[in-house]
Order: structure tokens, then C-alpha cells, then sequence
């Protein structure tokens, strides 16, 4: 030191320290007035503590510890025990060493976890520790690691577990090793594995990294299932002091992973496990701890920092830390995450269903708290929905230039984003489009979230770029490939133009472009282009037939998709056309016959019902003719075998084939759906819904089919959360209102349902008459019920208006002698709608009559036993 | 092992002066550290760290029959627990960068023991130098750096063990570090 007057070095070091760093110097001039040594020591001083590099920040007692904390126990390999030979030691487990062995009595490969010494002279808890074994050895899980036995050999007590290859969770974090894609797949199985070990009654507690094991194959292995509740009990017998210890802010365990009812010490349930699984799956996309990260930034690593910040923190948005995560994914963990526990998932299962649509591309609810089996639906054969023709759709599109936005085509998880086509079909998609006579084509960069919240749905970033139709689409995987669906939305209302699905041939993108372009261009009614031309010749020669019926085919089914009363007839006309020009086009006919059902079923009036099937039967059967391996033909069939036969056994065939030949045609399995439903096999049924659904995500009409799917189910709850969630996301979907308003009727919220279904009759007497009728008779209001009788009656007389209508407003007065011969009638006449009356949770009470089993036993379906 | 009470006359002994108290309460306090801290980081993980003072704390209600002793005994433990740590830290430093400059491959497992980041090693070696300067120029402030930097006492500890006020603990540890940063960056 060259100064050797440390008092004063020290003083004027103090002082200067107080000084801001620019008014330092001027300091540091007037203290040690011409002393140079002394300036320079202080100002060395300064500046090295200023650039501290953190050496001195953290104490060395952690560290410490971990070192000779580590120092491998006395090994125990070699050994022989009992039947077990030790091989190699695993490492440190939560209580003690673990090792390799070889069980030579079953010649198998295990693992043994010993017990330290702590436990091993504890009877207590090792008589508590067997009994945990014993628990998790009933488990039987995929995804969680077996426990054998537990054995006693001479002074050493172990665990005898299923000996696990892979890398701990922990390990793959820290190098780095979990890919994007994986981590929901990987959270999947956890929440699974959790799932079953609660409904077993058995709470892991000590849900950590380190305690999941990921095998070669990414497949999940669970360990130490409800050890840690041993350890830390016995430990607060064998440490007197521990109360003193907890004083001094100890505690045992890993704190950074610990819900915050642990940490205060308080009984525990499952959705502590939640919590410490919703630490790891953030640790598992951001690479650190929440909380422990929280503390750290605040410089310190202790415990303290990290329990008041597990206390206290929110941690940071997933987005902020990684932003390619996914907006859901980062919900799901922030629910997970939450301090109070009645906010979390509330069980694993719960958790997993909103992973597993995850991984399945479908948005999750925004808000609702308690998880909603979101959606379902079956339009065509209800009842209830038949009346429901929405206007919601297609504005007649001017020939009027358009301004149309492409947003950028998203790939659905599990695609690597490096192999995402999305971008690249984008880009081409927006040069192809820009090219037609009539189209201005902007762009942006925002990918839009199809059900989130307003602030980035596509209505709203086409209105931000000015257009007056927003092109938006993602890319799936289906059972045979990549699958692209588009949805084309009116910019001004967020009403559906058109959505469509097309299989996606890596090989084959500039076709696929061309395709989307044209039919967007049909669909917005652009001048066709010779390229077009060229394009229905190039579609014309695969398939071999003519382009103009290709032309007239494409556009059939625009109209068709749409499945309300208004666009059927254009549908028909198109298919009609395209079959005229080409006679051996069998998915014309195939179109041909869907629209007749759909006539039947949703716009009589026009032709009566049993003219409508006729012609549907004639052009399915034809379809059939020429094209025996047709998916559409197969599914066309079934709906006339269903909804004009009522033959639920050929159906049911007709639909399984129309699947096996092509799993990714949604109007099969939503068909099929209807099927399940009406036959009483609602589990079934909601599966296939959830299928249709999933592979039209743009599609209100087939969420509305999930929901309806659902409340035929008589899931009352889960229907009326499905509703709120297809309201948030199709707000102007009028019959979702409509269904909700048949909800509320079983929820016993009468005076909500009589105000929608009097809207309804305001605007359509066929549309509303009946369920309002119907609902003034549940509410007791019998002049009102009444009334709208009589004006039904009246309106039937101008209009044809199904008898059933009526039948229903006689069962809401309770008036059974008037309504089942109308019923009765519905049915001889089968009249689709009739079908789902035997499960229609709305017929419930009338269930029990003998008139309506016999009807039941007529047309061969099961009746719904009384809840 | 020495019984509670054994110990407490030790500690009771070395605060009244006895410097041979001292030396036979080391083995003792280390051996004690030694399984303690083996079972806490078999309950640990490793990425993560205990409340800094916990194991010391633990060693202390272990070997100390607290009616016996005052709660400055206390202070006077910790004060001697990090004379160990740092010990123990420095062997083990001193241990692992022999062997890395020896270029004997050492097979640790991750799980099975832990490793220092090599500059961690030299670092600590290097601290431990510097403090032994700082001690030859002023001895208690090397003590401060060792009770708070190796002990893990808080300051109110520390003014404890040293019998001066927390200001002073705070300036001389202020002092200190960047004299010994100063050190480090200069021997670099």
C-alpha cells in the first residue's frame, strides 16, 4: 500500500464514496490538496469498487456447503444385498444415495434409494416412508416411475424403484436441450402423471426438475411420489430445534418450487402440486426459475428472496422473457401460477385438457376460470337449431374493387418453426393475389390470434390496414398430411366470408397458391384471369375432367359451407351446373346431395322435406356410382341414411367408411357426431363434435355443434361455458345466442331465456315462436304461452311450419294429449329435427311418459333414463 | 462425540480467553458442519441455495446446550464456523486446481459431486491471498470479510463478534472490498 496513513485513505475513501460520480473529482481535489498518492489510492479504490464483479457480492457459505456437502458417501458399490447386486451410484436422491443395481432374482435392472441414517433409526418415519411406498406402488402410470418394493436388509432400509435412462428435466434445462415444440408434449405427460397420482389421493409436494426424468424417447418418468411429506415430518421430529430454525427463516426442501401454502406451512392439497408444476414449466421455457430469477435480480440468491418473491412476485409474462411463446401457453402457466389457489386449475386433469388443446391448436377460453370443455356442435339434425338461419354471413360482395389484408399463415404447434410453410406461402400468396384485376392486397406482419382477445383479431388488423376483407390462415397436421386452412372475413363486421380447408403438398405450394388465390377471387367475385383458366385446365387434367365443372364445383361448396337456408339454393345450382358439364363428376353429386339434406333440414318450405331427401338419396347414390373410394360420397350417403331414413345401423357404417377413407373431411365426423348424439352415446359423440371442430377453427356453426353436442349430453355446465366462449369469439353468430337461450332453460334461468327467444319471434315468428311459447309455459305464463299458440297456428296457415313446432309449445303448457300426436306425427314423417327429442335435455320431464317410450321403441332409439 | 454440554464448556472456555478451547472445538464444529451439510444437499438441489447462515445455525443448535451458554456464544460460534468454511473452501480450491493444472482427468459425475467452475477455483485461492494482505495491514477487517464473506453473520453479527458498533462493520467491509477488489484486478 503506498499510503500509509490508513485512517486518513479511509476517511477521505468514505467521503468521496458519498460523493455523485461527477462532483467526486471536485471532491476529491479539495481532500487531498496536492497529496497525488493519495488521490490516486482513493480513486483506484473507487473505481475498483465500482466495477465490483460481483466476487464479494454473494457469501462463500452456499458454496461451501455444496462442496463438502457432496463429498459421495461411503459407496455401496459391489455390495450385495438380499437379491439386488450394486452396480453404480445414480447420485444423491431426497434422501439418500441412489444406486444401480441388478435385481438377479427377476433379472432386471433397478433402482435402490437409500435411506440416510436419519431415517433409517426413526421408526416413525420409516414406518411412514413404507406406507408412501406402499401408496405409490399402487400407481400404475405411464409416466410415472414404478416403485417396487421396499426392503429391510441387514442395517440398510431402501426403495426398490424402476431404474429410469434419460436425463433429469433439471439436466435438459440447464444445457439447454428442450426444444420449443417439446415442452408441451413434456408438460402434458407431467400433468398426467400428476393427474393420476391425485386421483389416487397421493400429493407429490416436491415437484421440482430434478425429480422429472425424460427418457430417449421423450417419454416423462415422474419420481419420489409423496416422499417428500415423509421427509420433511420426519425431519420435524428428528430436529428438535426445528421450530427455532423455521424462526430463522430455514426450511427445507426445495423453496424455489414450493406453492406458497407450503412455505407459510399449511395443509396442502393437489394444487400445491400445480403450482410447483407451473414453476417448472416455466423454468422450462425461460431456462430459469421465476422466482429464484426474481430474487436473483435483486442480487441476492438467498432463501429469503426467493420465498418472499414466491409470496409476492408475479413472475414476469412468458411472452417478455420468450416472445415466441405461445399467448395460451403462457396462460395456462400464469394460472398455474397464481397465489391463491382457488385460481388455479383445480385439478391436474383440468390443466391437461387445456395442454392437450394445446397441442391441438385450439385457443383456450380467455377468462372463464373454470375450464370449459369449449365447444362442440351439431347444427343440421337438431331441433332446437333448425329454425336458427343465420344471416351472419356473406354480404353480397359488389363487383366493387376490394382492399383484401393477407396475414401471415401461422404453423399449429408441434411444427418445428423452421419447417413451417406458413411464412413462405404468405409471401406467395400475397404476390399471386396482388396480381388480379380488382384486388389491392396489403399486408402485415401481425400474426393474428384467432380467438384472442379483440386487440389482435383479424377484423382488427385488416381495419388497421385498411382493408375491407382480411385473408388469415394456419397450417395443421390431419391424419394424411398438412392441412391449410384460410378464412376470408369481412373486415367491417368480422363476419366469415368463406373459410376453406386444403391439403397441403410441400411439393406442390405453388398450386396450392394459385387455388386459394382463385378461390378467393371467386368468392370476392374478381374477374377471372387466364392464369385462372390455365389453372382449372391444370386442375381439370389431374383429375381429368373439365375446368368450368371444377370451377362450378369450388363454388357449390362456398355456398355450402355456409350451412344456412340462404345459400343452399345457389349451392344447389352450382353443383347442378357442374354435374351437367361434367356427368361423371362424382363430389359434384356428392355436393349435390348434401345440399338437399341441408334443404331438408334447415330451408323447407321451398320443396317439401321428403322431395328434398329424395333428390339427396338420388345424387349420394350416384356419387357412390362413380366413385366408390369418395369420402364426400360415402358422408353424403350416411346423412340421407340418418336424417331420411332414419337407419341408424347403415348411417353409422356409411360415416365410419367416409372417415376411414379420409380422416380429415370434417362434415364426416360432424355428421357422425349427430349420429352418437341422437343414439345415446354422448361421450362418443363429443369426441367426434371436438374432431369436426378442430379441423374447421375458424368454423362458428361447428364450435356451435361442440356446444350442442355438449348440452345434449346433458353436460349443462360445460355447454353454457362452450357458448360463452363461441360469443367471445363469434360475437355476431346469432344462433349461438339462440342455443344459449335453450341453455338457460335447463339452468333455470327462465326470464334470460324468454328475452332472447322474444327477440327472436320479433324478428322471425318461425324462428322464435316455438321455444318462446315453450318458455312462457315453463315460466307459468299461460295467456302468454297461449297466445303465441294461436299466432303460430295462424302463421302456419300462410307458411308451412313444421307440426312439431306446435308440439312444442303444447309441452311447455304441459299439455302431453295435444303435443304427442304432433310428435308422432314428426317422427312417422321423419322429420330430422325430431331426432334428438328422446335426448334433449329440454324433454326431460316428459321422459317418463309412456307415450313417449313407445315413440322411442318406433324408431329404435334409446330413450334417456330420467337424470 | 463430545456431548452438548462438552462443547458449550469449550465455547464458554474460548470466550473467557482460553485459546486451547479453541483448537479442540474446531474438529469438533467441523465435523459436525461436515454431516450436516451432506444431508442438507442430499435434500438439496443443487442449483439452489440455502438461507446463508441455515447450516451453521443448524450446527450450532446441534452442538450447543443453549441454556448454558449467552446468545453472544453464538456470535463467537459463527465467527469460528467461518474460520472453517473458509478453510474448507480454500483446501477444496486449492485440491481441484491442482489436480486441473496436473491435467489428471477427474471423472465427476454432475450428480454425484460438485465442481468448481475453474475461475471460480483461482478466484477463491486468489481472495484468500489477498485477505491474508489485508489481515498483515488490518486485522479486523480481514475478520469482517471472513465472517460476512465465509461465515455468511449478518452485520449486527458481526459488530457482535468484534465488539464495535454495525457503522463501523459496514465502513470497514466497505473499505475492504474494494481494497480487495483492487487486489484481485491488479493481480490479474
Amino acid at each position: 500500500m503506498a499510503n500509509n496513513n490508513l485512517p486518513q485513505l479511509e476517511e477521505v475513501f468514505h467521503q468521496a464514496m458519498t460523493f455523485e460520480p461527477e462532483a467526486r473529482a471536485a471532491y476529491l481535489s479539495r481532500a487531498c490538496e496536492g497529496d497525488d498518492d493519495l488521490r490516486e489510492e482513493v480513486e483506484s479504490l473507487v473505481v475498483a469498487y465500482e466495477s465490483g464483479n460481483g466476487l464479494l457480492d454473494e457469501n462463500a457459505v452456499t458454496l461451501a456447503m455444496e462442496l463438502i456437502g457432496s463429498k459421495p458417501a461411503d459407496s455401496m458399490v459391489g455390495q450385495e444385498l438380499g437379491s439386488y447386486r450394486i452396480l453404480s451410484s445414480l447420485g444423491q436422491g431426497g434422501m439418500g444415495a441412489v444406486y444401480l443395481a441388478e435385481d438377479r432374482r427377476l433379472n432386471r435392472k433397478v433402482a435402490l434409494k437409500f435411506l440416510s441414517v436419519e431415517f433409517v433409526t426413526d421408526n416413525w418415519a420409516k414406518r411412514q416412508l413404507i406406507k408412501e411406498a406402499q401408496a405409490v406402488a399402487m400407481l400404475d402410470h405411464p409416466n410415472i416411475c414404478p416403485v417396487y418394493d421396499f426392503e429391510e436388509i441387514g442395517d440398510h432400509s431402501f426403495i426398490v424403484m424402476q431404474c429410469v435412462e434419460g436425463q433429469t428435466l433439471a439436466d435438459l434445462i440447464r444445457t439447454k436441450s428442450i426444444k420449443s415444440h417439446q415442452i408441451v408434449p413434456l408438460a402434458q405427460q407431467i400433468a398426467s402423471a400428476l393427474g393420476d397420482a391425485h386421483a389416487h389421493g397421493i400429493i407429490h409436494r416436491d415437484i421440482k426438475p430434478k425429480n422429472i426424468m425424460v427418457t430417449p424417447t421423450e417419454q416423462v418418468k415422474v419420481l419420489d411420489f409423496g416422499l417428500a411429506k415423509t421427509i420433511q415430518m420426519s425431519l420435524e421430529d428428528a430436529t428438535e430445534s426445528l421450530s427455532q430454525l423455521s424462526k430463522d427463516g430455514v426450511l427445507i426442501g426445495t423453496v424455489a418450487y414450493m406453492s406458497p401454502e407450503q412455505l407459510r406451512g399449511e395443509k396442502l392439497d393437489y394444487r400445491s402440486d400445480i403450482f410447483s408444476l407451473g414453476t417448472v414449466l416455466y423454468e422450462m421455457v425461460c431456462g430459469r426459475n421465476p422466482f429464484a430469477q426474481k430474487a436473483e435480480s435483486r442480487g441476492s440468491k438467498s432463501n429469503a428472496e426467493v420465498i418472499s418473491s414466491i409470496m409476492a412476485d408475479e413472475p414476469p409474462s412468458l411472452r417478455q422473457v420468450s416472445p415466441q411463446c405461445p399467448k395460451d401457453f403462457d396462460r395456462v402457466v400464469r394460472k398455474c401460477l397464481s397465489k391463491d389457489r382457488d385460481e388455479r386449475y383445480q385439478s391436474a386433469a383440468e390443466l391437461l385438457m387445456d395442454l392437450d388443446n394445446l397441442q391441438k391448436g385450439i385457443a383456450l377460453p380467455t377468462r372463464v376460470s373454470t375450464y370449459l370443455n369449449v365447444r362442440n356442435a351439431a347444427l343440421a339434425a337438431s331441433l332446437l337449431l333448425m329454425f336458427v338461419v343465420v344471416a351472419f354471413i356473406y354480404q353480397a360482395w359488389a363487383k366493387a374493387d376490394h382492399t383484401l389484408a393477407v396475414l401471415p399463415i401461422a404453423c399449429e404447434g408441434g411444427e418445428p418453426a423452421t419447417q413451417c410453410l406458413g411464412p413462405a406461402l404468405t409471401e406467395n400468396l400475397v404476390r399471386t393475389l396482388s396480381r388480379r384485376r380488382g384486388l389491392r392486397v396489403t399486408t402485415s406482419h401481425v400474426t393474428p390470434s384467432f380467438f384472442g382477445p379483440q386487440a389482435a383479431s383479424p377484423q382488427k388488423v385488416g381495419h388497421d390496414l385498411n382493408a375491407d376483407a382480411v385473408l388469415f390462415g394456419k397450417i395443421r397436421r390431419g391424419e394424411n398430411g398438412l392441412i391449410l386452412t384460410t378464412r376470408l372475413e369481412n373486415v367491417k363486421d368480422g363476419s366469415r366470408i368463406a373459410e376453406e380447408n386444403y391439403p397441403l403438398n410441400p411439393d406442390k405450394l405453388s398450386l396450392l397458391e394459385q387455388q386459394v388465390s382463385l378461390e378467393t377471387a371467386l368468392i370476392l367475385q374478381l374477374p377471372m384471369s387466364e392464369e385462372d383458366r390455365n389453372l382449372f385446365s391444370a386442375l381439370a387434367a389431374q383429375q381429368n375432367r373439365s375446368g368450368e365443372a371444377i370451377e362450378l364445383y369450388l363454388r357449390g361448396r362456398v355456398y355450402w359451407t355456409k350451412r344456412d337456408g340462404e345459400n343452399i339454393q345457389k349451392a344447389i345450382d352450382n353443383f347442378m351446373q357442374a354435374t351437367e358439364k361434367d356427368p361423371l363428376y362424382a363430389k359434384a353429386y356428392s355436393g349435390l346431395a348434401d345440399s338437399y339434406v341441408l334443404m331438408n333440414t334447415v330451408a323447407y318450405g321451398s320443396l317439401a322435406t321428403k322431395d328434398a331427401m329424395r333428390k339427396a338419396e338420388w345424387a349420394a347414390k350416384q356419387a357412390l356410382k362413380l366413385d366408390d373410394k369418395l369420402a364426400e360420397a360415402h358422408n353424403s350417403y350416411a346423412a340421407v341414411l340418418m336424417k331420411g331414413h332414419w337407419d341408424w345401423e347403415n348411417a353409422e357404417k356409411e360415416f365410419k367408411r367416409a372417415i376411414a377413407l379420409n380422416p380429415d373431411y370434417s362434415p364426416a365426423h360432424w355428421g357422425y357426431s349427430n349420429l352418437l348424439a341422437t343414439t345415446g352415446r354422448s361421450r362418443e359423440s363429443i369426441a367426434e363434435s371436438e374432431i369436426a371442430m378442430n379441423q374447421e377453427p375458424f368454423s362458428a356453426p361447428a364450435i356451435m355443434n361442440y356446444c350442442r353436442t355438449q348440452y345434449l349430453a346433458h353436460q349443462i355446465d360445460q355447454a353454457s361455458l362452450c357458448l360463452d366462449q363461441l360469443a367471445k369469439e363469434q360475437p355476431n353468430y346469432s344462433s349461438g345466442k339462440y342455443v344459449r337461450g335453450v341453455v338457460y332453460l335447463q339452468q333455470g334461468r327462465i326470464q334470460e331465456a324468454i328475452q332472447i327467444f322474444e327477440e327472436f319471434y320479433a324478428r322471425d315468428k318461425a324462428l322464435g315462436g316455438a321455444m318462446l311459447g315453450f318458455s312462457y309455459g315453463i315460466a307459468k305464463r299461460r295467456a302468454d304461452a297461449e297466445r303465441i299458440l294461436g299466432e303460430m297456428q295462424e302463421f302456419q296457415k300462410q307458411r308451412y311450419l313444421p307440426d312439431q313446432e306446435l308440439a312444442i309449445i303444447y309441452l311447455g303448457l304441459d299439455d302431453l294429449d295435444h303435443a304427442f300426436p304432433l310428435l308422432r306425427k314428426a317422427a312417422q314423417d321423419k322429420f330430422p329435427p325430431a331426432q334428438s327429442i328422446f335426448v334433449d335435455p329440454m324433454f326431460d320431464r316428459y321422459r317418463s311418459d309412456r307415450r313417449f317410450t313407445e315413440l322411442a321403441r318406433e324408431v329404435r332409439l334409446p330413450v334417456r333414463p330420467p337424470a | 462425540m463430545s456431548s452438548p454440554s462438552d462443547i458449550t464448556g469449550m465455547l464458554v472456555d474460548w470466550g473467557n480467553g482460553d485459546r486451547s478451547a479453541l483448537d479442540k472445538l474446531l474438529p469438533l464444529v467441523e465435523r459436525e458442519l461436515h454431516r450436516l451439510a451432506r444431508s442438507y444437499m442430499r435434500r438439496e438441489n443443487p442449483d439452489h441455495t440455502l438461507q446463508t447462515t441455515a447450516l451453521i445455525n443448524e450446527t450450532y443448535l446441534r452442538l450447543v446446550d443453549q441454556r448454558k451458554v449467552q446468545w453472544q456464544n453464538r456470535a463467537h460460534f459463527f465467527g469460528i464456523a467461518a474460520q472453517i468454511m473458509r478453510r474448507i473452501l480454500l483446501n477444496y480450491a486449492r485440491d481441484q486446481n491442482r489436480l486441473k493444472r496436473g491435467g489428471r482427468a477427474i471423472h465427476v459425475s454432475l450428480s454425484e459431486a460438485m465442481v468448481l467452475p475453474a475461475e471460480k477455483d483461482r478466484e477463491l485461492i486468489a481472495l484468500n491471498d489477498a485477505l491474508n494482505r489485508l489481515e498483515a495491514i488490518d486485522e479486523r477487517k480481514s475478520k469482517v470479510v471472513e465472517l460476512r464473506y465465509f461465515g455468511g453473520l449478518t452485520v449486527d453479527e458481526i459488530a457482535e463478534v468484534l465488539k464495535v458498533s454495525p457503522i463501523t462493520v459496514l465502513r470497514d467491509w466497505q473499505f475492504a472490498k474494494a481494497w480487495l477488489l483492487r487486489e484481485l484486478q491488479n493481480g490479474q
